[in-house]
Parts: structure tokens; C-alpha cells; sequence
């Protein structure tokens, strides 16, 4: 699966691999963020980390007629404003799409896959 | 000027005249210096809606110790984080009311251990933490408080050496 970007010189062609890792690394970038996680996670009901290079596993690229749509499988820090970490993860990944890859998205859905309790 | 601790109700203080008046009253400014993650110029707004909702908690806690004080901060700013920035300041306090858990009244030294606390705390919660943000601001503002406080124990001369040490 990729999206194809029509310009007058010609297509260019993004697959949804690089739009996980761009959407993923931007999303790991934003505060109250631990880390990304599995699509199909749950082994023992422990939601697992991602590494950078398994991104698109936690990145799920749609593209319904023109509109690009973004499901992305999150795992927060405990003791902070989930609803508002989420919300920032939704603008940075955004704003990062459209200017690296001039991709306009229609929507980026949250799926907060676990909460991580940090000792301390 | 030569006061040895601070009671919760300076804490209170601190916070509603202090804190969260400059911010109020400077949110223009941290709106213009935003640039990263997104730069679109709201920080100081959600800074100072964060606060707001952290000193109105202050404002119906129990002043009678600073760990009341802080804890009722730290609520505030949770329930009312707006923002990157707000998230990080809830995260730096809930640090700060954690390191004075129990206080009553704070001397120097354990104000610092607090502010150190919140640091660390605010720290962990981030996967990659991005030098040159708030965060890094906050680190060495604990960082020199520390060395400060080695040689200063009077109030009115720590937070005089602390706030200008930038």
C-alpha cells in the first residue's frame, strides 16, 4: 500500500512504511509519550515497546478516495493529562506529515494501548 | 529577608502572586518564542490556562503545610494541563509536591531536593527528550540552585542568585 501524490511534473509515490516511521518518530518525539506500540499487541496483556525500525506495526495508513487517515497505537506515562498528550501527539504528527511530506491528513486516531507506572 | 523556611502559605503565595501573575501577564511573550514541537504560537496561552487551573486549587487548599500546598498545585496543574508545555509543568510539579511529601515547613536545602525531584520526574516522562525546551531550562535551573544553596542559606539572596543566574 502506498499514496501517490500527483504533481505537475509528475507522481510521486510514498509508501506507508515511510509515513509510519515519519508519524512514529514525531509521535515519540512528544512529552508524556513512552513509546509506540503494537497494533495486535496483548501478548499476556502487556503492551510492548516498538523499536524505531518496527513502527508500522503501531502505524496503521489509510486512504479512503483522496483523504489519507492515520490510526497510531500509543503507550503514555502514568500521571499525566492522557486526553491532552493525546491531543498533542494528533497536532506533532500532523504538522510533521505535512511538512516533510506535504501529505495533508484527514484524521490521526488515538489508540492509547497501555499507561507505563515509572518508579520512583 | 533573613527567614530560614518557607510555610505553606509563602508556598501559596509564591505561587498565586508570584508564578502564576508573570506568567499571566507575560504570555505574549512565551506565545513568540514557540517553535517547537508545532510553532504555532500558543504556549504561553496554554502555560497560563494550566496554571490558572493550577492556582485556583491553591487557592482552596489547606495552607497549613507546603506539602498541601504543593500537592493541591500539582492536582491543579493535571486536571488543567493544556498543551506540550502545560503536560511538562504539571509533570515538573507533581515531581516538586512528591520530594516535600509530608513537609511542612521547607528549608533550603529540601526545596532543592524538590526542585531536583520535579526534574527528574519530568524527565521520565518522555521517551526522547528534546534538549533545549523547557525541560533543559528547568535542569539547569535545579542544577545552579543546588550550588547556590551550598553557600546561601538565606531565602531572599537564594531566589535573588537563583533567578538571575540566566
Amino acid at each position: 500500500m502506498s499514496i501517490e501524490l500527483k504533481k505537475d511534473d509528475g507522481i510521486v509515490t510514498i509508501t506507508n512504511e515511510v509515513i509510519a516511521t515519519i508519524a512514529g518518530g514525531a509521535a515519540i518525539e512528544c512529552y508524556g509519550i513512552v513509546g509506540m506500540a503494537s497494533k495486535n499487541q496483548l501478548r499476556d496483556g502487556i503492551a510492548e515497546i516498538l523499536r524505531k525500525e518496527n513502527f508500522a506495526k503501531g502505524v496503521v495508513v489509510r486512504q479512503e478516495e483522496e483523504h489519507v487517515h492515520i490510526d497510531m497505537y500509543i503507550i503514555v506515562s502514568y500521571g499525566t493529562k492522557i486526553s491532552e498528550v493525546a491531543h498533542n501527539v494528533q497536532s506533532q504528527v500532523k504538522y510533521n506529515l505535512e511538512k516533510t511530506l506535504g501529505l495533508k491528513i484527514r484524521s490521526i486516531n488515538i489508540y492509547i494501548q497501555g499507561v507505563r507506572v515509572i518508579q520512583d | 529577608m533573613t527567614q530560614k523556611n518557607i510555610t505553606g502559605s509563602m508556598l501559596a503565595n509564591m505561587v498565586l502572586a508570584g508564578g502564576a501573575n508573570s506568567l499571566t501577564n507575560n504570555a505574549d511573550r512565551i506565545d513568540a518564542l514557540n517553535v517547537f514541537p508545532v510553532p504555532m504560537g500558543d504556549t504561553g496561552t496554554n502555560m497560563n490556562l494550566s496554571i490558572t487551573s493550577g492556582a485556583s486549587e491553591v487557592k482552596k487548599s489547606d495552607q497549613s503545610s507546603v506539602s498541601a500546598v504543593a500537592n493541591a498545585f500539582a492536582k491543579g496543574l493535571l486536571m488543567g494541563a493544556r498543551g506540550n508545555s502545560g503536560v511538562i509543568l504539571s509533570q515538573l510539579f507533581r515531581g516538586f509536591a512528591k520530594g516535600l511529601e509530608g513537609k511542612k515547613e521547607l528549608d533550603i536545602d529540601s526545596f532543592v531536593i524538590a526542585l531536583d525531584n520535579g526534574v527528574s520526574t519530568a524527565y521520565k516522562a518522555v521517551m526522547k527528550p528534546v534538549e533545549g525546551t523547557i525541560l533543559t531550562v528547568a535542569k539547569d535551573t535545579a542544577a545552579e540552585a543546588q550550588k547556590i544553596a551550598e553557600e546561601e542559606k538565606r531565602y531572599y539572596f537564594f531566589f535573588r542568585k537563583s533567578c538571575t543566574c540566566f
